[in-house]
């Protein structure tokens, strides 16, 4: 099938209708009184038989004109046809954020699998990959459509594009694509919005199928412990133009506290606020809008949260150092300074008792042979005390010497000053600092440390991290020493058992819903919602194609110019048309 | 239209003051007299000898010179004529064809016509060629005065003119106003018109569109008379074609006013109409100025 470089020639087709209105125009008798038909009876009426010269002239002529039209419309369009006959690469990257089910059922998704299944009956793409992009991009399967099965088997595999996610990286999942299937591959996304930029003359298309919609959705909701009662925040936005209203539906999952229902009306664009506070304990609380065009974002369930403080003992005699550890401390929340079976010490003796316990350790060293550091700073970016660390213009004073016992963490050219020493899945932490000489405990830096430290050794600590998460974020549960084994049970899923790894099990919230964890005994709860306001928002989608294949100059050689054909057919029409037309006259 | 054709009659009348009627250069061939008196007179006067021709009066065959040469031969006598001009007017609806001039030209000419044969001492009666030809209400008298001119007859004047023979005046002169369009033999109607008669004239009156069809491409034509209807395509080729016709068609009528010694000429409506220039009827001798 013959593809076109310059498709918009194909409009040219509209002077088709423009001439059969001329011939219809002519073809219209006028009528004319004469004195006489006397004079006029040598010339054949038109309707008489048709095997006048006339009447098989015009309808000829017409014909030649149309198709000369045809022809110098399809010469234009630049019809190209395959050079050979082996198929092309292809790479279909799918937008796996859940806006493509917007509009159902005549969602995105729905009108992208229809348009996909025609495209590869249509072309033949070897090999075909399919390529989920998510928050990451995950390959979906890779198909050879030289057996004729291949759409069968590419819409088998899109069986597993569920549109769950809250976000779609599509320049991630493009790099991926082109990198994945190499020179000759051709990228096609799959997406409801319109791209940031033309893809032009690549070896991208782009198809959205998205259509422009208002949407009422729950943006946020969080349900924390704070001083023994339980805090719900909900947001609503109105994710459209006009104002619009709805009801909200609160309700318990036991019933137990019965059900509100409230009419919400909302300006275009406005967010509403809504703040619930509950008893410590209570059960999963579900709220509800009426429905609309997207409904994964309508409901939230919020399970309460188990509060994970870690016990920190503070053993820091330098009474300067020990007011700025405690502020840090305050600052995050979650950490209780207590001396009974400390999770975490915090000490600034150079060695403690604390080595023999299973406690955690930051060691801070203040030495007296010590330097005004100003960088360059070199920080471990993998290691979880780094996190939302940035040391530029921070003066750091630390001891001078290069030899530190641990890993590096931070550096200061080569001088170590964090470093990190385990021991049987505790560790231990070294900082060096010299208060007098930094500056650091002056800048975002000091807490974002400690919180860091802190978080770091809740996470260890066994139990959820968070029993409410967001679709797409990490659920992580650490478990107690020995359990190598995890059993999930994910909303409408048979459970499977996942390994856990270094005492800790991570998994991507990918469901929404209420899903248990089974960690030996224990028994775990999160909830998963949809909360992501840009996915939410429908009012940018799109529906269209950007982008030619043929027009690249890497895939060019794959097809022949075939312009000229037409277009000679077009000179050998209009030479049978002159000739007529003169012989004619 | 009465008063419309009124008004072309008063100004056919306004531009024939200024003519008289003269003698057409033929004469007919079934007329006594080859010569035309110019005034009236009461004796027979022989003038010459000629061959007998189809038509003649078998009474005028001199046996005596059959007896001499072997040849039938006739005698020409200068005859005693009446200045009488007998005036036809073709009655149909063609001559009214809408859009043209020739209404206006048919009447403004029979107008200019009655007024140069007054001018030139003839008396003069009118007739309308309908079903039958009739005379003209007030025919006789001055073009302005003449009443129930009807241009809408829908049949063929030859057989209203066959039908009741019209009584035109012996000797006197005729003239027929028509576009001669029509199906039948020119011969039948000279013949008519040329019982008795001194001179013939015939007037075709056509209309610019009659002479040349101005448009091209696909026409409905409609007879003004009859309502036919007809579809063509009208083209370089059909144009010719319709050209020839009308050249056979007047060809065929010159023919039998030759032989009936009948002088036709052909006037195009709206270019007569346009200031009435006659200079065509005075080059044939038949109006004097």
């Amino acid at each position: 099938m013959p593809v076109f470089t310059f498709p918009l020639a194909l409009l040219g087709l509209l002077a088709a209708p423009a001439l059969i209105y001329i011939y219809w125009l002519r073809s219209q008798a006028r009528k004319r009184k004469v004195s006489s038909l006397l004079l006029w009876l040598e010339e054949k009426e038109m309707w008489e038989g048709g095997r006048s010269i006339h009447r098989l002239q015009t309808p000829l002529l017409f014909f030649l004109e149309l198709l000369t039209i045809l022809l110098l419309v399809i010469g234009a369009a630049g019809p190209m046809i395959k050079a050979g006959e082996g198929g092309s690469p292809l790479a279909i990257v799918l937008d796996d954020s859940y806006s493509m089910h917007g509009g159902n059922p005549e969602s995105a998704r729905i009108l992208a699998l229809q348009a996909i299944v025609k495209e590869l009956r249509a072309n033949r793409y070897e090999p075909l990959r399919l390529i989920l992009a998510g928050e990451s991009p995950q390959v979906l399967g890779e198909i050879s459509t030289s057996e004729g099965a291949g759409t069968d088997q590419a819409v088998n595999l899109m069986n597993a594009w569920k549109c769950a996610m809250p976000a779609a990286k599509l320049e991630e999942a493009i790099s991926f694509a082109f990198e994945l299937g190499g020179e000759r591959t051709r990228v096609l996304v799959i997406t409801d919005h319109a791209p940031s930029e033309e893809p032009g003359d690549s070896r991208l298309q782009w198809w959205s199928f998205g259509s422009r919609r208002s949407n009422m959705a729950i943006v946020n909701a969080t349900r924390n412990s704070v001083d023994l009662e339980d805090r719900v925040l909900l947001e609503i936005a109105n994710l459209s133009e006009t104002a619009s209203s709805t009801t909200l539906t609160i309700e318990d999952d036991n019933q137990i506290s019965g059900k509100t229902q409230d009419s919400l009306s909302l300006g275009a664009y406005e967010t509403r606020r809504i703040i619930l506070t509950l008893k410590p304990g209570s059960p999963p609380l579900r709220a509800r809008l009426g429905g609309d065009m997207l409904s994964i974002d309508d409901q939230v369930v919020l399970v309460p949260g188990e509060h994970k403080a870690v016990r920190v003992d503070l053993r820091i005699e330098n009474k300067e150092l020990r007011q700025l550890v405690d502020k840090a401390l305050q600052s995050t929340l979650n950490a209780n300074t207590t001396v009974a079976d400390p999770e975490l010490i915090i000490t600034d003796e150079s060695e403690s008792r604390a080595e023999m316990s299973s406690s955690w350790v930051l060691r801070i060293i203040s030495e007296k042979d010590a330097a005004s550091y100003l960088g360059p700073f070199v920080v471990d970016r993998a290691h979880r005390m780094s996190e939302g660390l940035a040391l530029g213009g921070v003066v750091w004073g630390s001891g001078k010497s290069q030899a530190f016992p641990g890993s590096p963490i931070i550096t200061a050219g080569n001088i170590p000053l964090l470093t990190d020493i385990e021991r049987a899945g505790r560790h231990e932490l070294r900082l060096r600092l010299r208060p007098d000489l930094s500056t650091l405990q002056e800048t975002p830096n000091w807490p974002i440390l400690i919180s860091n430290l802190v978080n770091w050794r809740a996470r260890t600590t066994p139990g959820l991290l968070q029993s409410n998460v967001r679709l797409g974020s990490d659920v992580t549960l650490a478990v107690e020493s020995g359990i190598d084994q995890v059993e999930i049970t994910e909303p409408q899923a048979n459970p499977r058992k996942l390994p856990v790894s270094d005492g800790v099990f991570t998994v991507k919230a990918e469901s929404v819903g209420v899903s248990h964890l089974r960690a030996g005994e224990n028994r775990y709860s999160f909830a998963v919602n949809a909360l992501a306001r840009e996915e939410s928002d429908l009012t940018r989608a799109a529906f269209g194609r950007w982008g030619n294949w043929v027009k690249s100059a890497d895939l060019q050689w794959e097809y022949r110019n075939m312009s000229w054909a037409p277009l000679l057919l077009a000179m050998i029409v209009l030479a049978i048309h002159g000739w007529l037309t003169s012989r004619n006259k | 239209m009465e008063e419309e054709i009124r008004q072309f009659l008063i100004e056919g009348e306004q531009a024939g003051m200024r003519y008289s009627l003269g003698t057409p250069r033929s004469t007919t061939a079934a007329t006594s007299g080859l010569q035309l008196g110019q005034r009236a007179g009461s004796s027979l006067e022989f003038r010459e000898h000629r061959d007998y021709q189809a038509g003649d009066d078998l009474r005028r065959i001199d046996w005596n010179a059959y007896a001499r040469s072997d040849k039938l031969t006739i005698k020409l006598f200068r005859d005693e004529i009446s200045p009488h001009l007998d005036l036809v007017l073709d009655g149909s609806r063609s001559m009214a064809l809408e859009g043209s001039g020739k209404l206006r030209a048919t009447t403004g000419l029979a107008a200019v016509l009655a007024i140069a044969a007054e001018n030139a001492g003839y008396t003069h009666k009118s007739w309308l060629l309908r079903d039958w030809c009739e005379p003209i209400a007030n025919g006789s008298n001055r073009p302005s005065l003449w009443d129930n001119l009807e241009f809408d007859y829908r049949g063929n004047p030859v057989e209203g003119l066959a039908r009741v023979p019209p009584k035109f005046r012996r000797q006197g002169m005729r003239a027929l106003i028509s576009d001669l369009l029509w199906l039948g033999e020119p011969s039948r109607v000279i013949q008519q018109l040329a019982q008795g008669a001194s001179s013939i004239l015939v007037v075709q009156v056509l209309a610019a569109a009659d002479v040349d069809p101005p448009e091209r491409g696909r026409v409905r034509l409609i007879d003004s008379e009859t309502a036919e209807e007809r579809e063509v395509l009208i083209d370089d080729r059909a144009i010719r074609r319709y050209r020839d016709a009308l050249a056979r068609h007047q060809q065929n009528w010159l023919r039998a006013c030759r032989q009936a010694g009948a002088v036709q000429i052909e006037v195009v409506s709206e270019k007569i109409v346009s200031g009435w220039d006659l200079v065509e009827l005075v080059k044939f001798g038949i109006l004097k100025i």
